[in-house]
């Protein structure tokens, strides 16, 4: 799993918790780690569309407890294990208004963002100007990198206006043969692919 | 699946404007189908586009959900380079740093300004309806060679008279060539409306751009709007701008028309 950030509790998901957990999300190890993968992306995605600025830490605890818990023997009771997850992401967000509630808030800290600027720069437009032509600059090296076709298909659906854009779209789907929803999907995975290139790029030219 | 939640829906979950049971029914779908998890992902994605093109209908609720998280703000500046990627002129980044230059800057600044007035007076001669004011910032020092700035940002402005092309028969052309923007000003016939809205379509009748909320300025005692749309939008094509006032009840008037022409090159 890349690019995580050590986790703020004590409590640390060793190598016999992870393969307990997995156990526990199906026998098969690769369903498991898929099942896995997925229930991570959609604890993010619940963090962050209930406000939190620290999402990524907030799912990692929320992975974090559940393990524990079914590594000291608790069972998982529902059919659907994400479910089990989805309560202990709720009583982790709850946690984290409570504790808003009682002291300093984390978000300023965290709001900043993960990419240094020179801190020599007193002309802040000046310092926003040179991280989108850096951003820009990264794009377009991992544009580069993508496959003719996905390239294409980038391109393709992104071009024009709006009317000109759903056009297009359709289009493109009856020439794949797919549901337009399905292109959608197919390029929201390149587009994400993208975004985490750039977002490596981006960390790489800061160092 | 996602039959009940469609993509409105989706959206307002992502907005902040769900019902709670809403919310918590579309979070523990999420939570199990990888399927429906990408619909949404792909609803924000196409919310997050709406935004930097500046077409989102509620921003508000936007910046309040998606600017208070760092990993959602490196989002939408992904989106920003994704957009500026797809425009034909890169590098569509405004300088707005105070001025600081030397005379020497400021007299061909000016030398430049008398050249685009001699334009468009060479231009604005009987039967000739070519407004087009280009811009132009000043050179860069030639000794930040380390830190001088990449092409600026280059505008080319119409301004569309109605009594002009009434008077004149032709269609008033710009030339948009590196340009990155072109600023249209229209000149109003009717007033006394509070704001005015503006939408232009190509000859085909598609829309290329619709901006309400208009103030009317006054230049050289004639009241005008304008409006500003990236070059990557124009095609070398026949367009047509209609205004209309906006009454203090939001009734929309349609008050007339204006036509112009984009040229690609001269």
């Amino acid at each position: 799993m890349e690019g995580r950030r050590p986790f703020k509790k004590d409590w640390v998901l060793t190598g016999d918790a992870f393969d307990a957990l997995l156990a526990r999300l199906d026998p098969d190890r690769d369903r498991a780690a898929e099942r896995y993968e997925h229930i991570r992306r959609a604890l993010i995605t619940f963090f962050e569309c209930r406000g939190s600025a620290l999402a990524e830490d907030h799912a990692d605890t929320t992975i974090n407890r559940a393990a524990r818990r079914l590594l000291e023997g608790s069972e998982i009771h529902t059919e659907n294990p994400a479910s089990y997850f989805y309560g202990v992401a709720r009583n982790v967000l709850k946690e984290t208004w409570d504790a808003a509630a009682r002291g300093p808030s984390q978000l300023a800290a965290a709001s900043a963002s993960r990419i240094a600027v020179d801190p020599v720069q007193d002309d802040e437009e000046a310092a926003e100007r040179r991280l989108r032509e850096r951003r820009l600059e990264c794009l377009e090296s991992c544009l580069r990198e993508l496959s003719g076709d996905n390239r294409s298909l980038i391109d393709g659906y992104y071009q024009g206006e709006t009317r000109i854009k759903i056009a297009n779209r359709k289009a493109m789907a009856e020439r794949l043969g797919i549901p337009i929803n399905a292109l959608r999907i197919r390029v929201l995975r390149i587009r994400e692919r993208l975004e985490g290139c750039v977002a490596g790029c981006m960390e790489r030219r800061v160092l | 699946m996602k039959d009940q939640f469609d993509d409105s829906r989706l959206a307002d979950y992502l907005l902040g404007r769900s019902r709670p049971e809403d919310r918590d029914e579309i979070e523990q779908r999420y939570m199990s189908d990888p399927g429906f998890l990408a619909e949404l992902q792909a609803v924000e994605r196409d919310l997050i586009d709406q935004f930097v093109r500046g077409e989102i209908a509620d921003r508000q609720a936007f910046e309040a959900q998606f600017l208070n998280s760092p990993a959602r703000r490196e989002r939408v500046e992904f989106a920003r380079a994704l957009m500026d990627s797809a425009s034909p002129v890169r590098a569509t980044i405004p300088v707005r740093e105070p001025a600081r230059y030397r005379p020497w800057q400021l007299a061909a600044a000016a030398v430049i300004v008398v050249a685009a007035g001699a334009l468009l007076w060479v231009s604005n001669r009987p039967g000739v309806v070519d407004q087009q004011v280009t811009s132009v910032t000043p050179p860069a020092p030639p000794d930040s060679a380390a830190t001088a700035p990449k092409p600026q940002l280059r505008v080319v402005t119409l301004t569309l008279s109605p009594t002009l092309v009434r008077s004149s028969g032709s269609t008033p052309v710009a030339i948009i060539g590196d340009a990155s923007e072109l600023r249209l000003v229209l000149e109003l016939e009717t007033g006394g409306y509070p704001s005015y809205q503006m939408v232009i379509r190509s000859a085909d009748g598609n829309e290329i751009l619709r901006q309400a909320g208009l103030k009317p300025e006054s230049q050289n005692t004639v009241a005008t709007i304008a409006a500003s749309l990236p070059a990557s939008r124009l095609a070398a094509d026949d367009y047509l701008v209609t205004v209309s006032g906006v009454t203090s009840s939001g009734a929309i008037e349609e008050l007339g028309g204006y036509s112009f022409r984009v040229q690609l090159r001269r």
